[in-house]
């Protein structure tokens, strides 16, 4: 198996002939996000030749590349024998992250996400509540204290993967799945949380509804939300709601 | 300068080769499925090979040509015919203002790509003109082609290149030479599909590994530009697994719970929590795109290397293509 | 090479002269030219044939064939204007484009000669009837290589 294993045990492994992927570990770390952060900010500060893109997930960094650019910048007098487009995004890779210097503590934005809690804007608040014994006015409580991080944005554009739900309100998603939810709707799926940034069918347990559009496809970068943000909920009552989403309609 | 949809067929969409740089913002590629066949109608017009054409699937639409134009038509063949008389593929058509364009039977493939001189005149959305047709964005407003669209031209009414035959024949005017487009892509009957170990394909049992290699693998109806669901022996994990979250990428084969594997394709979500077997190489991915649903393949593996010189190999191949069109299109 | 300026002098001086055939040879480059069987004022005739020499120095340009006479009879061949592969039908499993016995009008695609990716239909050139078919399907030909044998009108 075509595998190369670097320092920190960082293992990078191909992802079929146009990208390849560097895991930093198995489960869901702090310090596994922060080695992914780092390596995914040096690489896009300084592209590789044949460089296209990067996606950040829990565990690891996949990097996509074009072959034929990557073979098109090694030197002339190798063109002859064949050149392996991995081989050669391997070695860069494995020189960024031998001269890395992992000691530096990332920068986190926060972002906060005003909600407008239960009634016709959350129709799951109160199964939640009374799954866990607790008030409705519990549950918004737990959820809009906790700090949450992106671990990544996927599944649709600008839904972040959110870690951090308390133990208190996790909730197992619902058996049949709607077969559309709002955009903007704030869920909870087993240990879970997250915004809809686009209607998708799905089987979140809905609490909450967010006024603001997380997806931006004029901008650029075209998601609210980036791998690494710390979120916060905030929640607002149904006038300030409405006052915010005909403030979004204007943009 | 413009072409009117006077109909609109199953599934016509504008698409490139992809909108690249936005997947970690969960912002999916799509572009054309069968890469090669777009590559090859922009040459054919002398176009950038990147240019935006339309994607026709299975049954065509109908296309009133409102100014001379010159055009090509590749992938499959679903009969094209201007004003009702059958017109070549894989060569540069000149269509004058006034016909109409239409298309028939699918005799073979299932995908067929229209490319225009100077393309068409459609804002990029994030650097793309290809359609996310479930993000409403991209392309022709966001959506597939409908009854009544019109389509704008980037170029100004064209005249005819010097290098197309002075007969009108069929409707069209034409090349005497065509491309010979079986290095990029064929229509053979259940073909084998090139393909590396995927990710967690050391996580599969023994059996389901030897099975997927050897067995026939029919694409259901359930499958569409965002995958293709494959029926064939079912495919285990050695044990129950969850897996966490991660990037995936076009050509994929991941095997949700019940075993049933999925090729990813182009307008894949940018990341999936399922097991992947195997990586379809990349060379192979307009092949799979030429096949329809109720037909079966062959997967067949490849190492990494070999995979990557055969698509150097390719990328060579286009390119020399690429001179050679130019070559007997300049006099 | 042969300049084609100078070759598009020769066919005009054929024109006047009434030559009905030339073959010349200049530094390694062959050229035939033969006007057998089609009008001598046919502008577009005397267009073809110089850029057959075009096709000569270019080796990409498709064109209608070249012919030569094979003997003192109406037997004339019809030659590659072109290095390349030589294909008898348009797709594998299609029927050839000509038979053995077959009439063929001057326009009609006979064969197609492969290179550099791209299919170049070479036209008859000539009416009558075909009567041998020299090379087979996937040949490797020359420039100027005997592709069919016609009886020509």
């Amino acid at each position: 198996m075509n595998q190369t294993v670097t320092k920190a045990s960082a293992v990078i492994s191909p992802l079929g002939d146009s990208a390849l992927v560097i895991t930093f570990g198995d489960s869901i770390q702090y310090d596994i996000h922060k080695q992914i952060k780092t390596c995914k900010d040096s690489i896009e500060l300084n592209p590789f030749p044949g460089f296209v893109e990067c996606v950040p997930a829990f565990t690891n960094l996949t990097i996509f590349y074009n072959p034929l650019e990557v073979v098109a910048a090694v030197g002339k007098k190798q063109k002859k024998e064949f050149v392996s487009p991995f081989e050669v995004v391997s070695s860069i890779i494995q020189s960024k992250l031998e001269n890395e210097q992992t000691e530096k503590e990332l920068n986190h934005r926060t972002v906060s996400i005003p909600v407008c809690y239960g009634g016709e804007y959350g129709p799951d608040l109160e199964y939640v509540a009374r799954h866990h014994n607790l008030t409705p006015e519990e549950v918004i409580s737990i959820h809009s204290e906790g700090e949450y991080l992106a671990y990544m944005i996927g599944f649709a554009p600008g839904f972040p993967f959110l870690g951090g739900l308390s133990e208190k309100i996790a909730t197992p998603r619902r058996p049949s799945p709607r077969t559309s939810i709002p955009a903007g709707s704030v869920g909870i799926a087993g240990m879970q949380t997250g915004v809809y940034p686009i209607s998708t069918p799905g089987g979140w347990q809905l609490i909450g509804q967010t006024p603001i559009k997380l997806f931006l496809p004029e901008q650029n970068p075209p998601s609210l939300l980036q791998a690494g943000d710390i979120v916060k909920f905030e929640p607002i009552s149904k006038e300030e709601y409405q006052e915010i989403l005909a403030k979004e309609g204007e943009k | 300068m413009s072409m009117r949809v006077s109909k609109a067929g199953l599934l016509t969409s504008i698409q490139d080769l992809g909108r690249r740089g936005f997947q970690q913002h969960g912002v999916i590629v799509s572009g054309a499925m069968d890469s090669y066949s777009l590559q090859i109608a922009n040459l054919l017009v002398g176009n950038d090979e990147k240019e935006a054409g339309l994607e026709v699937t299975l049954m065509g639409p109908t296309l009133e040509i409102e100014s001379d134009c010159l055009v090509a038509i590749t992938g499959g063949d679903l009969t094209p015919s201007v004003n009702g008389k059958p017109v070549p593929m894989w060569k540069p058509l000149f269509i004058p203002k006034g016909s109409t364009l239409s298309f028939g039977p699918c005799k073979t493939g299932c995908r067929s790509y229209l490319s225009v001189a100077g393309g068409f005149a459609i804002d990029e959305v994030l650097n793309s003109k290809s359609t996310y047709l479930r993000g409403e964005i991209g392309g022709y407003k966001g959506r597939a082609l409908q009854t009544d669209d019109v389509l704008p031209l980037s170029a100004p009414a064209a005249s005819k290149p010097t290098f197309l035959s002075n007969e009108l024949i069929n409707g069209v005017y034409t090349s005497s030479w065509s491309v010979n487009y079986k290095e990029f892509v064929h229509f053979t009957k259940k073909p084998s599909v090139r393909v590396m170990n995927g990710s967690q394909f050391d996580l599969f049992t023994a059996e389901s590994k030897s099975h997927f290699m050897k067995e026939p693998f029919k694409v259901s109806n359930q499958s569409d530009r965002m995958g293709y669901r494959m029926d064939g022996p079912s495919l285990q994990l050695q044990e129950k697994k969850e897996l966490l979250s991660e990037a995936v990428s076009q050509g994929s084969v991941q095997v949700p719970p019940d075993g049933n594997p999925i090729i990813l394709l182009a307008d894949r979500q940018t990341t999936g929590g399922y097991p992947k077997i195997a990586q379809v190489i990349t060379v192979d991915l307009p092949l799979l795109a030429q096949v329809k649903p109720g037909e079966s393949i062959y997967f067949s593996h490849i190492s990494l290397h070999e995979a990557e010189k055969i698509y150097l190999e390719k990328e060579q191949m286009l390119q020399e293509l690429k001179i050679a069109i130019n070559l007997v299109s300049t006099k | 090479m042969i300049n084609v300026r100078e070759l598009q002098e020769v066919v005009s001086l054929m024109n006047e002269s009434g030559i009905q055939k030339l073959h010349i040879e200049h530094e390694g480059t062959k050229v035939v030219i033969d006007k057998a069987g089609i009008p001598l004022e046919d502008p577009a005739v005397t267009e073809v044939k110089t850029d057959e020499v075009k096709a000569a120095a270019t080796e990409q340009s498709p064109q209608d064939s070249m012919s030569v006479n094979a003997a003192d009879n109406n037997e004339k061949q019809i030659l590659s204007p072109m290095v390349g592969t030589f294909y008898a039908k348009p797709e594998a499993d299609a029927d050839p484009f000509v038979q053995v016995g077959q009439t063929v009008e001057r326009k009609d695609v006979v064969c197609m000669i492969e290179a550099m990716k791209l299919f170049n239909e070479v036209d008859a050139g000539m009416e009558g009837e075909v009567l041998e078919i020299l090379v087979k399907d996937g040949d490797v030909v020359e420039f100027g290589q005997p592709l069919f044998t016609v009886k020509s009108r």
